[in-house]
C-alpha cells in the first residue's frame, strides 16, 4: 500500500468514518508491514498531541473565565492534589488532574454536535463538568455545551437518561422527562422530573433546589422527584436537609426538615413545609433495590440484573451487580434490539413490580452480558440461575417464538457457542427445554403466552461434568424455600472444562419476550430469596 | 528519563504525592499508548479513566525503583483487553493480535512519544492563527468535521483536505525537530 493510501485509511479511521472493508484492509496492512505500524503510531501521537493542545486551550479559557471553588491543581502534581484523589469517583478526578480532555458527551460524534448551542455558550461559558447520555436521548432544551463540556444553563430531557458529572465531585442522573437548570459548579435547580444525586467524597457539597425548596446534602446519595403536586425526597446514604421557601420568605428562614438515610418524604408543592412519610423505594431508585438484593443473598450471589436501570439503555452496563459492562450484541453481530421498559403493575411470586422495569427483547434479538469474572466450577458445588420470562402473544400470527438463555465460556469467536456450558428456555412450540451435552431435553407441558414464569436452573458439578436441572414455576405456584427434590426437566451431562463467563439471551422469530430479575449465584437461596421474603 | 519519584514513601510503594506526580508526568504518553490500540477518543478516555483507577488502587504494588510507564502500560493493556472483550462486536476495533503488536511497540517508544508531543507544541506555535483556529474547532469539541465545516460555511471535503494538509505539515515539522534535536 502506498503511503498516501495508508494515510487516507488512517484519516478515515481517526475520523470514525472508515468502512468495514477498509478497516479490514488497514488491519491487515498494519499486521504485515512494520513501517505502516510506525506511521500509524506516529500519527496517533500526533492525534493525541493535538487533542491535548486543544484541551489545554479550553481549560485555559474556562479557567480564565470563571475559576471554580475547588483547589486549582498544578501540572506538576503538587501535594494539593492528594486530597482530591480519595474516594469513589477517581476516574473523573484523575482525568481532571492530569488534564486529559473528558469530552464524553456520547460515543456518537454526530449526536454530540447536536448538543452544542453556540448562541447560549457565549452568554454563560463557565463549564462545570461533562455529560454522559444514552444514545437515544432526546432533548427538549439541549444542554449548554462548551467544547464538549457542560456549561451553565437549563436543560430539558424528554427521552432517555443522562448523567451530569460535575467537576466538583457530584453526579446527577436525570431520568426523562426531566428539566433542570445548572446554576453553578455545585448547585442546580430541579424544575420537573426525577434525578438521582450522588455527592461523592470528593465534593465539597452540592445543593439541589426545587421551585419550593433547597436540598442540602450532608455526604449523600438521594433521589428527588418533582411532580405536579408534590416533591419526593428519598435518601439512601448520609442525610439531607430540606429547606422550604414559602412565598416572599427568605430561604434561610424557611421550614427545615432533616431526612436521614433510609427515609423518604413527600412535600406538598403548594405548602412545602407540610410533608408526609412515604415508603423509601416507592419510586424504585436503582441503588436501593440492588443493595437489598445483594444484602439478602449474603455473599452467595454472583451477579444480578433487575433492569432497574436509571441509565435505561441495556448496553450502558449500569444496572445490576457482578457484571463487566452492559448487554452487548451476541454472536450474530446484530445490535441488541433490547430495551428497558416499565414493568406492569403486577405482583409476581410475591414481588411487587409496580414502578419497576424489565428488559424487553424483540424477535431475533441476541444479547450477551459478561460476568465480572468467570464462575468457579468446583466439584460438589453448583451454579444457580433464576430469571423471570414472559412471552408476549403475537398480534399478527398464532405462531409462538422461542427463547434461549445460555451460559457461555470466555472463548473467542465461535468457540463460545461451540463450547456453551448449558442453555435452557422455551421452544418454538412452547415447551421449556434444556440443551446440554448437545442433547435437547424438553418438558411435557407447554407454557402459555403472556404468563410470567420463574425459571430456576441448577448446574451441579461433579468431577469434570455438569448436570443441569430446570425448575419452572407457574405464576400460581409457591417458590420452594430450599432446593426442590424434583425438577421440571433435567438435562444430559455436559463438560465442566470451561467455566461460564457470560450469559446470553436469544429470541426466535414471531414474538417479543420480557425478561426480568436475572440472578446468578452459588446457592438456591441466593437466586430465589426475593420471591421468599418479599423484596418489594 | 527516570521514573523514580523524588518523594518515595515507605515500603515497596511510593508516597501519594510522588505517585500522583508520576501519573501526571506520564499522562500523555500513557494516553497515547492506549490511543494506539483503540483510536476512538471516547474509547481511549474510558479506558484511560479505568486504568487510572486501577493504577491508583494498586499504587502500593508499584516498585519505586522500576519504570512507572511500563508498569502502567501493563495495567492499561489489560484494561484495553477487557474493554475490547465487551466492545468488540459493537464497533470496529483492531483484533487482539494487532492490538498486542501495537501495544508492544508503543510501550517501547515512550521517549519518542514524549519527544513528538514536545515537538508538536512548538510546531503548533508556528502555525498561523487561522490554522490554529481550524484545529481548535475540529479538536476542541466533539463535533464531526461535517459539523465544523457547516459552522464555518465551508464544504466538508475542502475542510477535510485542509485538515489533512495541516496534519501532514505538523508531522513534517515534528520529524524535522526530532532529527535536529538528535543531531544537536
Amino acid at each position: 500500500m502506498s503511503p498516501e493510501g495508508l494515510s487516507e485509511l488512517i484519516d478515515s479511521l481517526v475520523a470514525g468514518e472508515i468502512s468495514s472493508d477498509d478497516h479490514d484492509i488497514l488491519q491487515q496492512t498494519l499486521k504485515e508491514d512494520s513501517s505502516a505500524r510506525d506511521a500509524f503510531r506516529e500519527r496517533m501521537d500526533l492525534e493525541v498531541g493535538i487533542q491535548t493542545w486543544a484541551s489545554a486551550e479550553v481549560q485555559a479559557s474556562s479557567s480564565a473565565a470563571a475559576p471554580t471553588n475547588r483547589s486549582q491543581h498544578t501540572d506538576d502534581g503538587s501535594s494539593s492534589t492528594r486530597t482530591m484523589l480519595l474516594g469513589f469517583a477517581v476516574a473523573a478526578t484523575i482525568a481532571m488532574i492530569v488534564g486529559i480532555r473528558l469530552s464524553t458527551l456520547s460515543n456518537d460524534r454526530g449526536q454530540e454536535k447536536s448538543l452544542l448551542d453556540p448562541g447560549r455558550v457565549s452568554d454563560r461559558a463557565q463549564v462545570v463538568g461533562v455529560i454522559r447520555q444514552q444514545d437515544d436521548c432526546e432533548w427538549k432544551i439541549r444542554p449548554v455545551s462548551h467544547a464538549g463540556r457542560l456549561a451553565l444553563g437549563k436543560l430539558s430531557l424528554s427521552k432517555g437518561v443522562a448523567e451530569l458529572r460535575f467537576d466538583s465531585g457530584t453526579n446527577v442522573t436525570l431520568d426523562a422527562p426531566c428539566e433542570i437548570d445548572v446554576t453553578s459548579p455545585d448547585t442546580a435547580q430541579l424544575l420537573a422530573g426525577n434525578v438521582f444525586v450522588d455527592v461523592t467524597e470528593l465534593s465539597n457539597g452540592f445543593t439541589l433546589s426545587t421551585p419550593e425548596s433547597r436540598i442540602i446534602d450532608e455526604g449523600t446519595q438521594y433521589g428527588v422527584a418533582v411532580g405536579d403536586e408534590s416533591t419526593e425526597v428519598h435518601v439512601f446514604d448520609g442525610r439531607v436537609v430540606w429547606v422550604s421557601a414559602t412565598a416572599g420568605m427568605d430561604l434561610q428562614s424557611g421550614f427545615q426538615e432533616r431526612i436521614e438515610a433510609g427515609e423518604a418524604r413527600s412535600f406538598l408543592r403548594s405548602t412545602p413545609s407540610k410533608f408526609k412519610l412515604v415508603t423509601l423505594g416507592k419510586l424504585q431508585f436503582v441503588r436501593r433495590i440492588e443493595q437489598r438484593i445483594r444484602d439478602s443473598a449474603k455473599g452467595s450471589l454472583i451477579a444480578y440484573d433487575g433492569f432497574e436501570n436509571l441509565v435505561g439503555l441495556v448496553r450502558r452496563g449500569r444496572s445490576g451487580l457482578g457484571w463487566s459492562g452492559g448487554w452487548q450484541a451476541g454472536g450474530r453481530g446484530r445490535g441488541p434490539s433490547a430495551d428497558v421498559v416499565n414493568s406492569p403493575h403486577d405482583v409476581i411470586f410475591g414481588l411487587d413490580r409496580s414502578g419497576r422495569r424489565h428488559m424487553s427483547l424483540a424477535e431475533g434479538c441476541d444479547v450477551r452480558r459478561m460476568l465480572e469474572s468467570p464462575m468457579v466450577l468446583t466439584s460438589g458445588n453448583g451454579v444457580f440461575l433464576s430469571i423471570l420470562l414472559s412471552r408476549q402473544r403475537s398480534r399478527t400470527t398464532n405462531e409462538i417464538g422461542s427463547l434461549q438463555v445460555t451460559l457461555e465460556p470466555d472463548l473467542p469467536g465461535r468457540g463460545r457457542r461451540r463450547h456453551q456450558i448449558v442453555s435452557f428456555g422455551v421452544t418454538t412450540d412452547g415447551f421449556p427445554f434444556i440443551n446440554s451435552g448437545n442433547i435437547i431435553t424438553r418438558t411435557a407441558s407447554r407454557i402459555a403466552s403472556d404468563r410470567t414464569c420463574l425459571y430456576v436452573l441448577k448446574l451441579a458439578i461433579s468431577n469434570r461434568s455438569t448436570f443441569p436441572s430446570l425448575r419452572v414455576y407457574q405464576p400460581d405456584e409457591a417458590v420452594d424455600h430450599a432446593e426442590p427434590s424434583s425438577w421440571t426437566v433435567s438435562g444430559q451431562a455436559g463438560s465442566a472444562e470451561h467455566p461460564p463467563a457470560s450469559i446470553r439471551v436469544l429470541t426466535g422469530e414471531n414474538s417479543t419476550w420480557h425478561v426480568d430479575e436475572l440472578n446468578v449465584g452459588n446457592t438456591w437461596r441466593s437466586v430465589t430469596t426475593q420471591y421468599q421474603v418479599g423484596m418489594n | 528519563m527516570t521514573d523514580s519519584p523524588s518523594q518515595a514513601g515507605s515500603g515497596d510503594g511510593v508516597g501519594t504525592d510522588a505517585f500522583v506526580a508520576l501519573l501526571v508526568q506520564h499522562r500523555h504518553t500513557l494516553y497515547a499508548f492506549i490511543a494506539k490500540q483503540l483510536v476512538n477518543p471516547a474509547d481511549v478516555e474510558e479506558v484511560f479513566q479505568k486504568t487510572s483507577i486501577v493504577l491508583w488502587n494498586k499504587m502500593e504494588h508499584f516498585d519505586a525503583d522500576g519504570s512507572f510507564f511500563h508498569w502502567a502500560c501493563g495495567i492499561a493493556f489489560n484494561e484495553v483487553r477487557n474493554f475490547l472483550k465487551v466492545q468488540r462486536r459493537s464497533k470496529l476495533h483492531f483484533d487482539a493480535e494487532l492490538v498486542e503488536l501495537l501495544a508492544e511497540e508503543a510501550a517501547a517508544e515512550s521517549e519518542l512519544t514524549e519527544s513528538r508531543l514536545a515537538a508538536l507544541r512548538e510546531c503548533m506555535s508556528a502555525l498561523s492563527s487561522r490554522q490554529q483556529e481550524i484545529l481548535r474547532l475540529c479538536y476542541m469539541g466533539d463535533d464531526s468535521i461535517s459539523d465544523v465545516a457547516k459552522c464555518m460555511g465551508r464544504e466538508r471535503t475542502a475542510l477535510y483536505k485542509q485538515l489533512a494538509r495541516l496534519k501532514r505539515k505538523l508531522l513534517d515539522c515534528i520529524q524535522r525537530r526530532i532529527i535536529s534535536g538528535a543531531a544537536s
